[in-house]
């Protein structure tokens, strides 16, 4: 994979993951980690080679399939990515008010999350008034509450302390238990070591694999 | 029945969502003022338009059905008084077959109709003024005007028939004439006001390329996004052809009374008498604001689609 007429950022990988598997994506700064993502949740696709979604060649795939296909992806972004002009709420009900839910029961669902992640108190919060710790929360409520099948997330404990970063690995392991794909890139090796899940690990443009156990 | 109500209020429920919140700061805010200006100016040609054709309409049905028989003052091949020789004229005009009445004008009749270029001296004894007969025709006759013509040059020498197609002819070419020009005038106003649209739909896309890409990623559809530019693009708009078709019509119809408080009396006010606008061109003006919106609201529309479509 590259960007535009720039040099390859991936090259030489072959992943399957299996459904309702948790990977961690480990590698160095600038090792292609968020690039990899970007081809799972469909931002991008691969300069040559094939990419299948949910059993869907992406590149052959009609365009009007791909919308239903990302609703089945849950993504936490490095830079979270919120709307600054909606609350918290909002934020996180977002995925829910695009598949079309019902706003009553929406808002029951969403607060209860956010009571979980500890922002209950946060409900109408606008992203510019809250903490990194906060927002990366909202993330990570808005990437799970549509209980996707697959569950990206780029580094998502980079901003909050442990014991809220073990907290919400505990949500992504109930996510998985439940059967959804859990791919998280982080740079934490602590963590990688306690869950002992496989680890994929970039390198130069390529990707191994390493099975691990739980410490 | 509620299968259709359902649909509407999905429609109308999808239509009030604004996920995207375009903030005030970069909002098209200069929108409505274009679209104002734009639907000012076309209001105005198109009023124009409209109330010539009508003015073009009253005088093609005011006259389609009369002559005008004109007998000389003098004739040289023909001496007799003018009494006899319009005795002569009307003689020939009653066994004419297709002609309901003919009628001559009284002298005063004349001299007033030649007061606004003459003046007093109209009036004068020694003025030889020419005997005019009107003539009105049985509704759906058609008469053959240059042999009437020659039956009443035989009659009585020095007489003409005025069908007045010559001067309604030039008339109304010049008054269709200004009716397309009008309407050329509402197209081009009509493509420079989707232009317009394009453009700030193009700086709202900028501005939210954050969010909209965001929203692509979630999964939402590009009718759904569209959908939020068109629907303030429809408020805006609307917003700014009404203010325009106000100000375009208190603009026309104090051109209208101007150019009628100055208009010498007789002719030329008689020319345009009748109503400056009627019902049907109402209808076409709300029409203009309306084909206004609607075209600012599927041009926002086709331009946020046309861009998602560059995503993958």
């Amino acid at each position: 994979m590259r960007y535009g007429l720039g040099p390859e950022v991936l090259r030489d990988i072959s992943l399957a993951l299996a459904p309702g598997s948790f990977h961690f994506l480990t590698g160095a700064s600038g090792a292609g980690k968020s690039s990899l993502l970007r081809l799972m949740y469909l931002a991008q696709l691969p300069s040559r080679g094939r990419l299948t979604v949910f059993g869907r060649n992406v590149a052959t795939a009609p365009r009007g399939e791909l919308p239903a296909l990302r609703r089945r992806i849950g993504v936490v972004f490095q830079d979270f990515r919120l709307l600054d002009h909606l609350s918290a709420l909002d934020n996180v009900a977002l995925p829910l008010r695009l598949a079309g839910a019902d706003e009553m029961q929406l808002r029951a669902h969403v607060v209860e999350l956010l009571t979980w992640v500890g922002l209950g108190d946060h409900l109408n919060a606008r992203p510019l008034t809250m903490s990194g710790g906060q927002k990366q929360r909202v993330a990570i409520a808005r990437a799970v509450i549509s209980r996707p099948r697959l569950l990206l997330a780029d580094e998502p404990t980079g901003n909050v302390d442990d014991q809220i970063a073990l907290r919400l690995l505990y949500l992504f392991e109930e996510l998985y238990k439940m059967g959804t794909t859990v791919v998280i890139a982080t740079h934490n090796a602590g963590l990688v070591q306690r869950f002992g899940h496989p680890e994929l690990r970039l390198e130069d443009g390529t990707l191994n694999l390493i099975e691990r156990q739980a410490a | 029945m509620s299968g259709v109500g359902d649909r509407l209020a999905s429609v109308a429920r999808a239509w009030s969502r604004d996920d995207l919140a375009l903030a005030p700061d970069d909002r098209p805010v200069f929108l409505p003022w274009i679209v104002a200006i734009m639907t000012f100016l076309a209001a105005l040609a198109l009023a124009a338009a409209l109330s010539l054709a009508g003015a073009a309409g009253r005088w093609t049905a005011g006259l389609t059905g009369s002559v005008t028989v004109e007998i000389a003052a003098e004739a040289a091949a023909d001496p007799r008084p003018p009494q006899q020789r319009l005795d002569a004229v009307l003689a020939v005009l009653r066994d004419t077959p297709g002609i309901a009445a003919a009628a001559p004008l009284a002298h005063a009749d004349i001299v007033a109709m030649l007061e606004p270029w003459l003046g007093k001296a109209a009036g004068a004894s020694d003025l030889p003024l020419p005997q005019l007969v009107d003539v009105t025709l049985e509704p759906g006759a058609a008469l053959d005007i240059p042999a009437l013509a020659q039956r009443l040059e035989a009659a009585a020498a020095g007489t003409a028939v005025d069908d007045h197609r010559r001067w309604l002819g030039g008339l109304l070419r010049l008054a269709r004439l200004a009716v397309a020009l009008g309407l050329v005038i509402v197209v081009l106003v009509g493509c420079a006001a989707s232009g317009t649209v394009v453009f700030a739909t193009r700086a709202g896309l900028a501005a939210h390329h954050d969010a909209i890409e965001l929203l692509h990623l979630m999964g939402a559809r590009d009718a759904y996004i569209a959908r939020q530019f068109a629907r303030l693009v429809l408020w805006r708009s609307a917003a700014g052809a009404l203010g325009g078709l106000v100000a375009g019509l208190a603009a026309f119809y104090g051109l209208a009374g101007a150019a009628e408080a100055n208009l010498a009396p007789g002719a030329g006010a008689a020319a345009l008498s009748g109503p400056w606008l009627g019902t049907g061109d109402f209808l076409l003006l709300a029409l203009l604001v309306i084909a206004t919106i609607a075209v600012a609201t599927l041009t926002a529309w086709w331009t946020v689609m046309r861009a998602l479509r560059n995503m993958i």
